[in-house]
């Protein structure tokens, strides 16, 4: 009997024991790499010390990076950074290790390092980095201080990076976006038009003579018929007010939203839009490289999705969404946004991450990454914008007022989808100006 | 045969710890999260505001979430009438002797081994694309422009598009199920009916549906599991976005309040976990309801 029960025992122990090896494993192997953290922990400053001597003779060094990307191996930006990566490895000595992620970084990011998970840096869209995340990351105003790196962000970029961070710069933004109405510049001369238009009913002109050449003056997939209307109404009332208007569904008390409503449905109803629009994303948009359609609201990263997905070389025109009249806004006001790399507070090697981005999102490797996915340079010292974007350069460095996403229509997750749903009805003419206006009135 | 219960023990007492420690303490976790205000999910435990059961009432008073359950009310009962009706006719065939049963088994089936992103790419791009889709093509032929235009990603038809290509590829699961319940008859019930004179469908309505109460169970079930979870064919029939009113579900929706979308860095861990909290409700309120319906021990084979 007692043999019996040491062998019950004995069982119970060893399926344990396997149990927890097999879960376990990593902590075995693990145990070298901790160590090695431990030792370069104490070696880390005199590492830091001897950056300039390590630089020079591009020795290895003790110190290893983490990077958790948002992007996965194969995209344009991985390779730029990854690039990035080995030639600071070359130059300092210090490893980067890069776990390419992809998007949903941004929802493995907060359990990862709470979990204490070694993580030195990590990007994703700057306004979620900050917003959700900011807790995690490093004040880097000091290291951008003596970097004299404030100097090469964008303005604006730098002004909602520090809003966002609370006050202070906790993010490196890189890879900006705007957003307006992109181009094909042939079917404009083959209009015969030669000036963008500026207002409302010069765009309407401008797409009756697109029409006229056998072209769809404009096409748009169906997640930027929001785009759409929050343009046309922010032209008229501005963002906070389209975000008041939301949030206590008072449209029917904003003539400017039945106004905006009428335009967009005037748009699609005089068939300046593809008869295809709203189309299923991508198909929408491709249309452009197709030569099908001429014009589409979008942000700038659009110019290279379409030429990527058809195989076109449009050359790309951009302007503002046009004015309107009596309207408070105009092109100086537009969506702009970006990624953004944070760095995490907990992690012992704060100033070489930083160091090495800086690499990343400022000189040659900004430039880079610019070329590359046809984005627009976050550097301001890297004047020269790729040719598909350079369209958008005047305007982005004249403008003042940003718009969140959609103009603020996608804010609230508890009435995005009924507005989107709305806003597709109104653009297949199910629903008229006042139609509309109406069934966003019901959303209390 | 005596059962050796020490034995027992030692050989259940690891896989029960490695539940208790993977499954029970999410799930305790989750329950308690969504009697409180939570931020991000990975939140400690300190920054939990208690506010009692308003997220659920929050919830009911939510017309999207009202929406997201009908949505999801609608597969459950069109797509379970669809799939669980389609996979019972062809197993019954199946089993019926006939020829190349194998093959047509596999084939059924394949769409079951092929992962959710490319059934919906495939289907999404191939089937309903309105320029060179399978649809499209096949009303030019024919002659019906209109119809060649419909577009299956917009509009009231997204949902039907998407409820389609879901029951595609759900049958062959369900069929085999079926198939292995009705392969478990004993031959001599329907060689004895066949003598008596019942003809095929009568022997199929007499003997083989009572006979299959137990598996009809076990299917209301597995498909009630898989409609409350559904996601990914949701998320494919919105992309970019993260969810669109025609084709939003709980999880859905759920997913957006606790990470946030792409206009909106808010999240609502507390909301996600009351969301998670009535789904698991939801699926034990089925599983009760079929188990006070149908009795599978009525007849011994």
């Amino acid at each position: 009997m007692k043999n019996k029960t040491l062998i019950c025992m004995a069982a119970c122990v060893s399926l344990m024991t396997m149990l927890l090896g097999g879960c376990g494993s990593s902590a075995s192997t693990d145990a070298p790499a901790s160590e090695a953290g431990t030792e370069s922990t104490g070696a880390e400053s005199a590492a830091a010390e001897d950056t300039s001597a390590q630089e020079a003779k591009g020795e290895s060094s003790d110190v290893e990076l983490t990077y958790w990307s948002m992007w996965t191996s194969t995209e344009g930006q991985a390779k730029v950074i990854q690039e990035a990566a080995d030639a600071y490895e070359a130059e300092t000595g210090i490893h980067i290790n890069i776990e390419w992620k992809g998007r949903d970084v941004k929802t493995l990011i907060g359990p990862a390092l709470d979990a204490g998970e070694k993580i030195d840096f990590f990007d994703t869209d700057y306004m979620i980095l900050l917003e959700q995340n900011g807790k995690y990351l490093a004040d880097l105003t000091d290291m951008a201080a003596a970097a004299g790196y404030e100097e090469h962000v964008l303005p604006i970029l730098l002004e909602n990076a520090k809003v966002f961070g609370g006050g202070v710069l906790k993010a490196m933004p890189y890879q900006p976006y705007t957003t307006g109405v992109w181009y094909d510049k042939a079917m404009f001369e083959a209009a015969g038009i030669t000036e963008t238009p500026e207002t409302f009913d010069e765009l309407l002109d401008v797409c009756q003579k697109l029409k006229d050449s056998g072209v769809n003056p404009m096409t748009c997939n169906s997640d930027g018929v929001t785009l759409l209307y929050g343009y046309q109404l922010a032209r008229y009332i501005g963002q906070d007010k389209v975000i008041e208007t939301l949030d206590n569904a008072d449209w029917a008390n904003v003539p400017e939203a039945k106004q905006a409503a009428d335009d967009i449905y005037t748009l699609f109803e005089k068939g300046y839009m593809s008869p295809y629009a709203p189309a299923n994303y991508p198909e929408g948009q491709n249309e452009i490289g197709f030569g099908e359609s001429c014009m589409i609201l979008n942000a700038s990263w659009i110019p290279n999705e379409i030429n990527q997905n058809t195989g076109a070389t449009i050359d790309w025109g951009f302007f503002p969404w046009p004015s309107v009249e009596n309207g408070v806004d105009g092109p100086e006001a537009s969506m702009v946004g970006g990624q953004g790399f944070g760095i995490v507070d907990a992690s012992e090697h704060k100033q070489e991450a930083f160091d090495f981005l800086l690499t990343v999102v400022t000189g040659e490797y900004d430039s880079k990454m610019a070329e590359t996915v046809s984005s627009i340079p976050a550097d301001t010292a890297n004047t020269v914008w790729p040719e598909t974007v350079s369209g958008a350069e005047p305007y982005f460095k004249q403008m003042t007022k940003t718009y969140e996403w959609a103009v603020g229509l996608e804010n609230n997750s508890d009435y995005k989808d009924f507005v989107q749903d709305n806003l597709i009805k109104l653009t297949k003419l199910e629903l008229d100006g006042q139609g509309f206006i109406d069934a966003m009135s019901t959303l209390k | 045969m005596k059962k050796n219960k020490k034995m027992i023990i030692c050989f259940l007492t690891p896989a029960l710890l490695f539940f208790l420690l993977t499954f029970l303490y999410p799930i305790c976790r989750t329950v308690l999260m969504s009697f409180f205000s939570v931020e991000a999910v990975n939140d400690p435990m300190d920054l939990w505001e208690f506010v009692g059961i308003s997220n659920f009432v929050d919830l009911m008073n939510t017309s999207v979430f009202q929406v997201a359950m009908i949505n999801m009310l609608k597969i459950w009962l069109l797509g379970g009438v669809i799939v669980l009706g389609i996979a019972l006719l062809f197993a019954a065939i199946l089993t019926s002797g006939v020829v190349g049963k194998s093959v047509y088994r596999a084939i059924i089936y394949i769409p079951n081994i092929i992962n959710a992103v490319a059934m919906s790419t495939m289907w999404i791009n191939y089937v309903y694309n309105k320029r060179f889709g399978l649809l499209h093509t096949f009303f030019e032929k024919i002659g019906a422009h209109e119809l060649a235009m419909t577009d299956y990603m917009n509009g009231e038809i997204k949902f039907y598009s998407l409820l389609a290509a879901f029951c595609f590829g759900s049958v062959g699961y369900f069929m085999l199920i079926f198939m292995s319940g009705i392969e478990q008859i004993p031959q001599d019930i329907f060689e004895s009916a066949t003598i008596d004179g019942a003809n095929k469908i009568r022997q199929f309505k007499s003997i083989t549906l009572p006979l299959l109460k137990g598996v009809f169970k076990t299917c209301v079930t597995f498909w009630t599991v898989s409609v409350v979870g559904f996601f990914v064919w949701s998320q494919m029939w919105s992309a970019p976005l993260s969810s669109e009113l025609s084709t939003i579900t709980p999880f859905v929706y759920m997913y957006n309040v606790t990470f946030g979308t792409v206009g909106s860095t808010q999240r609502d861990g507390g909301l996600g976990a009351a969301v998670g909290v009535i789904m698991a409700l939801v699926v034990m309120l089925v599983f009760g309801i079929m188990n006070k319906l149908i009795k599978n021990d009525d007849l011994e084979l």
